[in-house]
């Protein structure tokens, strides 16, 4: 009996430490959604108007960026796991959330890129979200635009106008306005490695390409579409510091 | 005998057997698409035929290219192809200072360029903006003053078409045809355009001889254009300020447009500068610099020797203009005319 007895546990310790290994697959699923806000308040396109930094009124029609290079880190071990080939459009009037699989393993920090590094971005003939038919890619230069924000702009009841900011490779050689943001994922508790579904919220906050490095105020600039040169670099640079938050 | 027919009667059933059990026997034997690499004249100065490793020349992917070029289904209103703006007469130019031949009907910024000798060529466009040929194709293609395709739509089309799915399997083994496809078998007919059968190339192959009036133009050549129209492709690829304009405006709407390279590269050094045209076929290429103001070579002629604008950004070799006597500017013109290839406008291999 007593025999009978340690067998059963036996058996059932197996079982149980069985059921640990069904629970903890090889691979983590995780899903990244992403929200946009401009001035706290949800994006809505072509018809809510919004205020900007400088005061201004800003009705936006467009908002999508590429995310890419995407690295888990255990920041403990060094560790790290980058997502392979993996390039995907964000769009608030499309797609906003990815799925992707990490192998199991702990994670605490989190990074990725707005944009396409170089090696990717020396030619557009790509397919998936790189498809020069997302109207993501210049007509009269190879290069992706990385984050694309248009609408139409309003100060002190003047007529709206236009205004267009496509932030992409600033000079062909440089990575400059290749940005990457890094979030530490066990501050807001999502730390990897525990659980086989993990969804991670980031918000978008568009107020940040106006502020921050140095301030935009629209009826101020020269040219109010902007496709490179220093402008380009210094709403890039804005947008590094607080694009992104994870909640 | 009876054993023969009885061994013969089994292999033609074995083999109609193992015929039934393949599983797509139209593709037998065709596979792989053939690749080559084309043959080109030792006159262009090249040591090799540069080809992306992606996308490798085939006989099947160069022939799709052909068709697609001059398809004008491809465009928004199904009028206009590349070939609208790319005259195989005209060496792939049009004849057109501006055109506005596109979707759009409101003219363009840009003379059309004639197309040969591309495979050489690592910026695309009149500023070198576009970095290969496969990129280069999807600017024409959507930009809504030309052909303004959907690229979604343009795939439709393809997919539906009678002959186009089987064309794009033939030349990229693949499940889906992709807009990358597209632009690919486009970018391979392209590179295949070579010219290299001018009288100045027999000469250098000693098939044929100048003029002593060709060969006085040559030296003429030599002494003042080769620095920048370098021998062989009679371009060097680079990229100069010519001294047309003396200020570079910069309308919002037209994103740089006059600014030349400088809208790529932002650097102040390529303010207003713009690729060496080519030499060759400028017979058939009129009229002549980015936006086609120069409807003749003899206006060429003059502004090179009396028009030159001085701005910070002038190639240095124009300080001082060219300025030619009358018998050297008839010696150069005859040679520039040993420069045209009549081989190359009439070949059927670029033909409808």
């Amino acid at each position: 009996m007593k025999n009978l007895a340690i067998i059963l546990l036996v058996v059932l310790g197996f079982t149980s430490c069985k059921d640990d290994m069904e629970e903890m697959p090889a691979e983590i699923q995780v899903n990244l959604e992403f929200s946009h806000v401009l001035d706290g308040e949800a994006l809505e396109l072509n018809g809510k108007a919004y205020t900007l930094p400088s005061g201004e009124s800003f009705t936006p029609s467009k908002f999508k960026y590429y995310i890419s290079n995407l690295t888990f880190e255990n920041s403990q071990n060094g560790d790290t796991y980058t997502v392979a080939d993996g390039y995907y459009l964000i769009d608030e009037a499309g797609k906003k959330e990815i799925t992707i699989e990490v192998p199991t393993a702990t994670y605490d920090k989190l990074s990725y890129y707005v944009g396409i590094d170089q090696a990717r971005n020396l030619s557009t003939d790509q397919v998936g979200d790189l498809d020069p038919s997302n109207d993501m890619v210049w007509s009269w230069k190879t290069g992706y635009k990385f984050l694309v924000l248009e609408g139409e702009w309003e100060y002190e009841n003047s007529e709206r106008r236009g205004l267009v900011m496509h932030i992409g490779n600033n000079d062909p050689e440089s990575e400059i306005n290749f940005k990457k943001f890094s979030f530490d994922l066990s501050s807001v508790g999502m730390s990897l490695g525990n659980k086989a579904m993990v969804a991670l919220d980031l918000e978008a906050e568009i107020s940040s390409l106006f502020t921050g490095d140095s301030d935009i105020i629209v009826h101020e600039l020269e040219s109010t579409s902007i496709m490179g040169g220093p402008l380009a670099i210094t709403v890039a640079n804005n947008y590094q510091k607080s694009l992104f938050s994870i909640k | 005998m009876d054993c023969y027919k009885i061994s013969l009667s089994f292999i033609l059933l074995a083999a109609g057997f193992l015929n039934a059990c393949l599983p797509v026997n139209e593709e037998i034997g065709k596979i792989t698409p053939e690749y080559y690499v084309p043959v080109y004249s030792s006159s262009l100065q090249q040591e090799d035929f540069p080809q992306p490793e992606r996308n490798y020349l085939s006989k099947e992917g160069v022939e799709l290219g052909k068709i697609l070029f001059f398809d004008p289904e491809l465009s928004a209103n199904g009028k206009i192809s590349c070939a609208g703006c790319h005259l195989p007469e005209k060496a792939f130019s049009d004849g057109l200072a501006l055109t506005n031949i596109g979707v759009s009907g409101l003219a363009l910024h840009r003379n059309s360029p004639a197309l040969f000798n591309l495979a050489w060529h690592d910026g695309l466009f009149w500023e070198g903006g576009a970095n290969d040929l496969e990129s280069m194709v999807f600017g024409p293609l959507t930009h809504p003053d030309e052909m303004a395709a959907d690229l979604t739509e343009a795939l439709q089309y393809i997919n539906t078409h009678d002959t186009y799915p089987l064309l794009f399997k033939e030349a990229f083994p693949s499940d889906s045809i992709t807009s990358a496809a597209i632009a690919r078998s486009l970018a391979q007919f392209m590179r295949t355009l070579i010219s290299d059968g001018s009288k100045y190339d027999q000469w250098i192959r000693e098939e044929t001889a100048l003029s002593s009036e060709e060969l006085k133009g040559y030296e003429v050549y030599k002494e003042n254009c080769s620095s920048c129209h370098k021998e062989g492709l009679f371009t060097d690829l680079s990229y100069h300020n010519n001294g047309l304009d003396s200020s570079y405006p910069d309308p919002p709407e037209l994103e740089g447009l006059y600014q030349g390279r400088y809208r790529i590269t932002f650097k102040d050094e390529d303010m207003g500068t713009y690729k060496t045209a080519s030499l060759r076929n400028l017979s058939f290429t009129a009229p002549y610099m980015h936006d086609g103001r120069f409807s003749s070579l003899d206006e060429v002629l003059d502004h090179y020797e009396s028009g030159i604008k001085t701005n910070e950004t002038l190639a240095p070799q124009l300080e001082n203009g060219i300025v030619l006597s009358a018998a050297e500017r008839t010696q150069l013109l005859a040679f520039l005319n040993s420069l045209n290839d009549n081989n190359f406008i009439t070949n059927p291999a670029y033909q409808k």
